[in-house]
């Protein structure tokens, strides 16, 4: 989680400013969370997604010892929005996706130009699904 | 700094700075007074040498961590023969050679001691030399005005005095008896931020991630690398599809913007949307941004400090007349190999610190740019095992056009001689104040002192060049420099 020291990864009274730290709320596990990884941890994911990138090479032959995404069990659903995101939910969410996240994936799948291939789609949506909010906590 | 046209004291103003969140309006409504004078100012100032693109009343601080406490013991050594017979002895393998060390005029400050500086502080040297960088001595965090016997007593003293997580944390909170909650320059943003015209980018802007320092109330520091600001990377994947970059864009940005029910996905919904929108915005700013003449070497902490050179020159741009920067340079922790790697870590501070100082020449902004060290702590002046153990007070540096630095030390004599009395803890307020090193291993030792000189005027380290305790110094004399 790239903890900036050895001394432990954040601190137990850390409140972030704004509406938690108004509501006299602690979320330790948001200090690390600040604009710069906000970034580099979807842009890890991404890489991790699409496979860019020389951290993550593509053996010629047998298994490779890094992450290598198999779409295999989703490009059945990838036109089909709702069972596609029913997939992911469960994968991804523990099946607690809120409504309002369910439905924005939903229409931003639905965006994508109807040239765009099954390979994309589904890419798109685990994008989508691991970036957001519900995808970030564990509940 | 120049003098505010509403005579704030730093305590006052950092003491009525921790009220502010609760409802103060008084330092309010003064500070938007300073925010109409300061434009009038604006008008009335002369031109900067270059880069008219940063405000005439412009002013940022630059706070630069130390982190794992810095050994300030090798940075500014005794030279007087029985002054350097006493350190070489107690410092051993770790005291630094006396022919090599970089001359320090005058002779004689406030003790009685000549001084001589680091040879790898050349650039520190130079800019000491010009009487723009300021050296406080024996800097450390008290909770009130501690005496030798209270330390004896283990009275007074700040909450976990040799941790290093709760004292840095002490230092950038500015108030080591109570539980953290904000960083003095955090809440020093929340209140200052009203001079600024614009909020995109938060005026305080970190290079080494979230920290202490900068966490307000209301202001959140902006992290960024020194590449720049980060933005996500919307075009990956090999798609040549027209549209698709498009959806997937809109995807995230509707997902990061959407109300949550859930405080903690709420908080990391916001916290990403407005990297993504800063980093789209400062991205753009940042290629209007004019090349910098002056070079700056190749480390980490110099790179650093490029970008935030980088960040000022942009500052019109950004609608930002106060800034805060954050960095970090680590590696001080030093509990063995300590001669042969302080040398090389203190170079690299004091090379990066220069061109730093340099490049805010280039800028016009060398008088509105103020940087300054911190630390966890000092170090024990009796080497262990090659390196040095947790202490407590130490050296800290102040750089910049404001700085100022007395050429003589008269100035540094007369205030401390005509101290007296221990001022009231002002406003609550009563941190950063002189402590004596103090021996982790020993502390109930003779050596193990803690005195204090309770800081009340404000300008007593813009008086001196080397700001001294006499009396922290004369009882290390006793102790520990016995010539």
């Amino acid at each position: 989680m790239m903890s900036a020291t050895v001394f432990n990864f954040f601190s137990p009274s850390y409140s972030p400013p704004g509406a938690m730290a108004a509501a006299g709320l602690v979320a330790p596990e948001l200090e690390l969370t600040d604009s710069n990884y906000a970034i580099q941890m979807p842009t890890f994911l991404a890489r991790a997604l699409y496979r860019i990138g020389a951290e993550l090479p593509q053996p010629s032959t047998g298994p490779s010892p890094c992450i290598v995404p198999d779409y295999l069990a989703f490009l059945p659903n990838a036109r089909h929005p709702t069972a596609l995101v029913d997939q992911l939910d469960l994968l991804f969410c523990a099946n607690q996706m809120t409504t309002g996240t369910r439905t924005l994936v939903i229409n931003a799948l639905n965006e994508h130009p109807a040239a765009s291939t099954d390979l994309e789609r589904v890419q798109s949506a685990i994008q989508f699904v691991v970036t957001s909010p519900d995808g970030a906590f564990q509940r | 700094m120049r003098s505010s046209p509403c005579d704030l004291s730093r305590r006052r103003f950092l003491g009525q700075a921790c009220c502010a969140a609760v409802g103060s309006t008084g330092i309010l409504s003064a500070l938007g007074q300073l925010r109409v004078m300061g434009a009038i100012a604006a008008d009335s100032l002369g031109t900067p040498s270059r880069a008219a693109a940063v405000s005439n009343d412009y002013k940022a601080l630059v706070c630069l961590f130390l982190q794992g406490g810095s050994d300030g013991t090798s940075m500014l050594i005794p030279t007087d023969a029985a002054s350097y017979a006493a350190y070489a002895s107690t410092r051993g393998d770790l005291a630094i050679a006396q022919s090599g060390l970089l001359p320090v005029a005058p002779v004689r400050y406030s003790d009685g001691r000549s001084y001589g500086i680091h040879p790898e502080m050349s650039g520190l040297h130079s800019l000491f030399g010009q009487g723009k960088v300021a050296l406080l001595a024996n800097v450390g965090m008290l909770v009130r005005p501690t005496t030798l016997l209270d330390y004896k007593a283990g009275k007074n003293l700040p909450p976990q005095l040799f941790s290093h997580s709760d004292q840095l944390q002490q230092w950038q909170s500015s108030v080591p008896d109570k539980p953290f909650e904000t960083g003095w320059s955090g809440r020093l943003a929340d209140i200052v931020d009203a001079m600024n015209s614009n909020n995109q980018v938060s005026m305080s802007i970190s290079l080494n991630g979230a920290n202490s320092s900068q966490r307000g109330k209301s202001i959140t520091s902006y992290a960024i690398g020194t590449g720049g600001a980060a933005t996500l990377p919307y075009t990956m994947g090999p798609s040549n599809i027209p549209g698709v970059f498009t959806a997937r864009s809109n995807g995230i940005r509707s997902l990061m913007a959407a109300p949550q029910a859930n405080a903690l996905a709420a908080a990391f919904g916001s916290i990403t949307a407005d990297a993504m929108a800063d980093g789209e915005y400062l991205g753009n700013v940042l290629r209007t941004a004019p090349t910098l003449r002056t070079s700056f070497p190749g480390s980490q902490t110099a790179a650093r400090l490029a970008m935030v050179a980088k960040l000022i020159s942009v500052s019109q741009a950004l609608g930002l007349k106060r800034q805060i920067f954050f960095v970090q340079l680590g590696g001080w922790d030093l509990h063995g190999a300590q001669a042969e790697t302080w040398g090389p870590l203190v170079a690299e501070l004091s090379a990066a610190m220069k061109s730093f100082y340099d490049v805010t020449v280039e800028l016009g902004v060398a008088n509105q740019v103020t940087t300054f060290t911190v630390s966890d702590f000092g170090r024990t002046l009796i080497p262990n095992a090659g390196g040095t153990d947790y202490g407590w007070g130490n050296l800290q540096m102040v750089m910049g056009g404001a700085v100022k630095a007395a050429t003589s030390t008269a100035g540094c004599r007369a205030w401390w001689l005509t101290r007296t009395t221990t001022p009231a803890a002002g406003a609550g307020f009563p941190r950063r104040v002189s402590t004596n090193k103090a021996r982790r291993s020993r502390p109930g030792s003779a050596s193990a002192r803690a005195i204090s000189r309770p800081c009340s005027r404000t300008s007593a380290a813009s008086q001196c060049r080397i700001w001294v305790s006499w009396r922290r110094v004369s009882c290390i004399g006793r102790d520990a420099f016995p010539g």
